[in-house]
């Protein structure tokens, strides 16, 4: 094992929590409700339910080999060119996956917070941080993560409890009367935003110090993001209408807007901004870690973040060239990302469970009839 | 004239970058080692100078996109209709 | 050998100094027979300072044996080696004479060892060197006629200071002495706090031409094995001409150099160093200064003060409590003013922002640049406000509150915001119970100033994250800088951010020590039942 650190099962399932808001939590409720209209929510919804089964799925994967991580495993069941091919396809996803993270980050604080700014200095200001993390190991990062879980959790909390005044449930009625088929086809976008990425915490798990209690705490992070997403889709639903909220490209943040408590607590957005300004930066953190574990596994390195800086540079460019525009990404994300991801969260999971299982059961036989 | 200007002053930071984080490369024995990250770092450096000197790179999310046009078409087409804006 | 294009700008290659040969090689011969040679040699060692006391003399009456006894004035005490070292060697030995009368010793040199000199330590000494470091450190030597070796004995009797207040962390409530420069003074402190068998101290001397002594005291069964032998091993490493203070020791100990934060405590309070030897952890203390070092130290220690403990619990919360806003205020108040006025206009409420506005009207600079200027100049009048002569403090006010104050203000070089600004910060970071937690925020802060002057709320949050990265990636002879809030440990949120009643603290922190952890089996405190008198 390359990675010497361990992590507790409190550790990760922040982490997992952290990475499941991610970018998600500004760009899920515009993404389902373009498709799902007032029924958005639902296809949040549903589209966790799923992602619970999905992590299911991961779970019985890492089974396999406790001590195993993603890359490892798959060099271990497919052989090594064929494990190894499956091991550069996954790395390019995760690549254009942190690439793609950066820009929306770097998209929203350059459209919304920091406008005279020139987006390349965000992004390259917000990946010098996020290199700082990896280079610094995943112990650290996580008892980072866990420093600042408390503000991300109690910010978020604290937004859908301020915004309750104004929730008007007419704005989402009538409930799953019109539009079935859009909403049923929305919880594929809505699908892979988070859900279909969080495969790569297979590449985590075995740097847990209690695998049982680490599975658990795998579901229960994915189930308490969730549970932010459906709550904040559905707030932004009844507090901005499905019409606004499909229309903003970060309707957390308008959403945040319509806080106002005393007459003097007004345009507090920002306060809540910071906190997925945190969800988002462990995002690329996990995304980049994983990257830079994963090309060490690939050319037999000894350090997990032996490639970390040229990684940056690749992650950078990448950020800079994958979209022309705020629109073109948007309409990426929208139509294109989720089959794409589900290549990478679900056939090839698929397929490594099930060859995986085949020679699982194969070596027992053979130790059963020595 | 910026654009060199620019592409100097990456080249003087790539320099001092690769100084600082190849010292630790550098005392490991493994010379396979030192070669990947020469030339991953290489490489690296040649896509930003190429970025910094405003070259027209591809976009790799427009090759995605190509390779599922076909097979997303009916999808695609499916979910434009239910489309709120418009 | 060839030489590589970046050997331009790195480091040269150091040219090999000609060791000195300035140790005389008779300084490790054994000692001589002659009483008179021993003097010389000693004299000529010393250079024949004035304050090397050599007295000659006889010791009994038949067949008299000359001796010679040294000691150094000033450091041993005159009156002890009058009256227990000389006047039993000169007078009364004469009664013993040669050991009794028909033994069959006649071995001076034993007899005047176990029978003839009163003191507590005395140890043999067979050469010059260790006669020197005898004589230097206060002990007093004699060297007799016709033996090869010497005795020294205890006779240190130094003036020190005595102990007095404490003065660099004050109490309302709680013991006032503080430390002393000598570490026999400092240990006792400590020993009349904790009666307790397993109280240990083990000293080295450290300094080669200091030969300072450094005593390690722990709570043996409760602090932990490994942490106490790295302490040794890396007290052990030291190689250094001089320590001159504990400075020098934490410098050379602690794990991390490039950092701002401190990972070793020092105080000057008994009661301090005692409640973390009972936590299990380990102090360093160091002859010559009144600061005593304690490892490992964690971020939450810094803010700690030994008077929430001697408050009831839910004042001491509040003061702590108060302790890390006031770590914030200080740490971001200046960069949050820029990055306020500066990028988020519309966050500051409509009427404070018409006013600010009105007060910058006429500041000729951007506000990172009016924030730098007060920030130095606020931190020149701390530097003189320290280092000066007590007699011209007053000088130093009039400049600081008038002059660079209203004056400047009316003069519309900086806002009267920015004062205030300052005035908060600089009150705040001397509310931290360690002055170098306090130093750390002084330089944190110009980090955070500059983020903030370039990239808004937006550099401050990455700053942020990067101190936190760092805090949480430092370690303290082992233990993770962050600890109970870095790793979460929920049983040790008790004494964090909050301070529980004792009853409530009934285990060690559990990182640090790891053995003996149960603290106290104390209840909750309860009014006796009275009976009702309805029935």
């Amino acid at each position: 094992m390359i990675e010497k650190g361990k992590i507790s099962m409190r550790q990760f399932t922040i982490l997992v929590f952290m990475y499941t808001l991610g970018t998600s939590v500004i760009s899920l409720p515009s993404i389902s409700t373009t498709f799902a209209h007032e029924n958005g929510w639902i296809a949040v919804l549903m589209a966790s339910i799923i992602g619970m089964l999905l992590v299911f799925m991961y779970i019985i994967i890492s089974k396999l080999d406790e001590k195993k991580n993603l890359f490892e495993l798959a060099e271990w069941i497919f052989g090594k060119w064929i494990g190894k091919a499956i091991s550069a396809l996954i790395l390019l996803f995760i690549l254009f996956l942190t690439a793609g993270n950066l820009r929306q980050i770097g998209d929203f604080l350059s459209t919304q917070i920091m406008t005279e700014t020139p987006i390349q200095v965000l992004m390259v200001m917000f990946l010098l941080t996020a290199l700082f993390a990896v280079k610094l190991g995943l112990e650290v990062t996580a008892r980072t993560c866990e420093v600042f879980f408390p503000y991300a959790f109690f910010a978020l909390l604290a937004l859908l409890v301020m915004v309750t005044p104004t929730v008007d449930i007419t704005k989402i009625q009538p409930i799953l009367q019109k539009n079935m088929v859009g909403t049923f086809e929305a919880i594929v976008p809505s699908l892979g935003t988070p859900f279909l990425e969080l495969f790569i915490f297979i590449a985590i798990l075995p740097y847990v110090k209690k695998p049982k209690s680490a599975r658990k705490g795998y579901l229960i992070g994915v189930g308490l993001g969730s549970f932010f997403l459906v709550a904040i889709t559905f707030m932004c639903l009844t507090v901005l209408g499905a019409d606004f909220t499909a229309r903003n490209l970060f309707p957390t943040y308008v959403l945040g807007k319509t806080i106002s408590l005393v007459q003097f607590l007004e345009r507090i957005e920002i306060i809540v901004a910071i906190a997925w300004f945190f969800t988002i930066y462990f995002k690329i953190v996990l995304n980049f870690y994983v990257l830079s574990l994963g090309m060490s596994h690939f050319f037999q390195l000894k350090k997990t973040h032996t490639l970390s800086v040229p990684l940056a540079f690749f992650i950078i460019v990448l950020a800079t060239i994958n979209s022309p525009n705020i629109i073109y990404y948007l309409d990426f994300i929208l139509y294109y990302w989720a089959p794409f991801a589900a290549v990478f969260g679900i056939l090839i999971p698929v397929l490594v469970l099930i060859v995986g299982k085949i020679k699982v059961r194969k070596k027992d036989n053979i130790t059963k009839t020595e | 004239m910026s654009k060199v200007i620019k592409f100097i002053l990456f080249t003087v930071i790539a320099l001092v970058i690769f100084r600082k984080d190849y010292a630790s490369i550098k005392k490991q024995k493994d010379k396979k080692e030192k070669r990947v990250y020469i030339s991953t770092f290489f490489l690296g450096y040649i896509l930003v100078s190429l970025l910094v000197l405003e070259v027209n790179l591809p976009n790799p999310s427009d090759w995605i996109k190509q390779a599922y046009q076909p097979i997303l078409e009916p999808y695609i087409n499916s979910l434009k209709s239910h489309k709120l804006l418009e | 050998m060839k030489k590589k294009f970046w050997d331009l700008f790195g480091k040269q290659k150091k040219k090999k100094m000609p060791a000195l040969q300035n140790i005389p090689d008779k300084l490790h011969a054994p000692l001589h027979k002659k009483v008179e040679d021993n003097v010389s040699t000693i004299k000529e060692t010393l250079g024949n300072s004035f304050d090397i006391v050599s007295r000659s003399f006889k010791i009994g009456t038949e067949k008299p044996v000359s001796a010679a006894l040294f000691y150094m004035e000033g450091l041993a005490d005159k009156n002890f080696v009058q009256d227990f070292v000389l006047e039993t060697l000169m007078l009364d030995v004469r009664e013993t004479d040669l050991g009794q009368k028909g033994s069959k010793t006649t071995d001076f040199y034993t007899i005047l060892k176990e029978r003839a000199v009163t003191n507590g330590v005395v140890k043999e000494i067979k050469d010059f060197q260790t006669a020197l470091d005898h004589l230097l450190s206060g002990d007093t030597v004699i060297v007799l006629e016709g033996y090869a070796k010497g005795l020294s004995i205890s006779s240190n009797g130094m003036k020190d200071r005595g102990v007095q207040e404490a003065t660099s962390q004050t109490v309302v409530r709680g013991p006032k002495e503080g430390f002393t420069e000598t570490i026999r003074t400092n240990t006792s402190l400590i020993r009349r706090r904790i009666k307790d068998p397993n109280l240990w101290i083990e000293t080295k001397k450290v300094g080669k031409k200091t030969k300072t002594e450094v005593a390690i005291c722990y709570l043996k069964g409760v602090a932990q094995d490994e942490i106490i032998e790295e302490v040794r091993k890396r007290i052990d490493d030291i190689d250094i001409d001089a320590i001159l203070e504990s400075g020098y020791i934490e410098e050379l100990i602690q794990d991390e150099t490039y950092t701002p934060f401190p990972t070793v405590y020092n105080t000057e309070r008994p009661d301090t160093a005692c409640a973390g030897i009972l936590e299990g952890r380990i102090v360093i203390i160091v002859d010559g200064t009144p600061f005593v070092l304690i490892v490992p130290a964690l971020f939450v220690h810094f803010f700690q003060s030994t008077e929430d403990f001697a408050q009831r619990s839910d004042i001491g919360t509040l003061m702590r409590l108060l302790r890390f806003l006031c770590f914030f205020i200080a740490l971001l108040t200046p960069s949050a003013y820029i990055a306020l006025t500066t990028f988020h206009q519309e966050m500051i409420p409509t009427q404070l922002l018409i006013s600010l506005a009105a007060q910058r009207e006429g500041v000729p600079f951007p506000a990172v640049v009016e924030a730098f200027m007060m920030e130095i100049t606020f931190e020149i009048l701390r530097e003189a406000g320290t280092r000066m002569p007590r007699a011209v403090g007053s000088a130093i006010s009039i400049v600081g509150a008038l002059v660079l104050g209203q004056a400047a203000v009316e003069a519309g070089i900086v806002s009267s915001a920015m004062v205030i600004v300052v005035s908060l910060t600089a009150i705040s970071s001397f509310v931290s119970p360690t002055f170098n937690m306090s130093i750390s925020v002084r330089i944190l802060r110009f980090g955070f100033m500059i983020l903030a002057g370039m990239f808004g709320l937006f550099g401050i949050i990455i700053g942020l994250i990067i101190m936190v990265l760092h805090l949480t990636s430092l370690r303290s002879f082992g233990i993770p800088y962050l600890a109970p809030m870095g790793p979460f440990i929920p049983s040790e949120q008790k004494d964090t951010l909050v301070r529980m009643p004792f009853w409530r603290m009934k285990t060690r922190p559990k990182l640090i020590s790891q053995m003996d952890m149960e603290r106290e089996e104390t209840q909750s405190p309860r009014p006796p039942e009275k009976e009702d008198p309805k029935n």
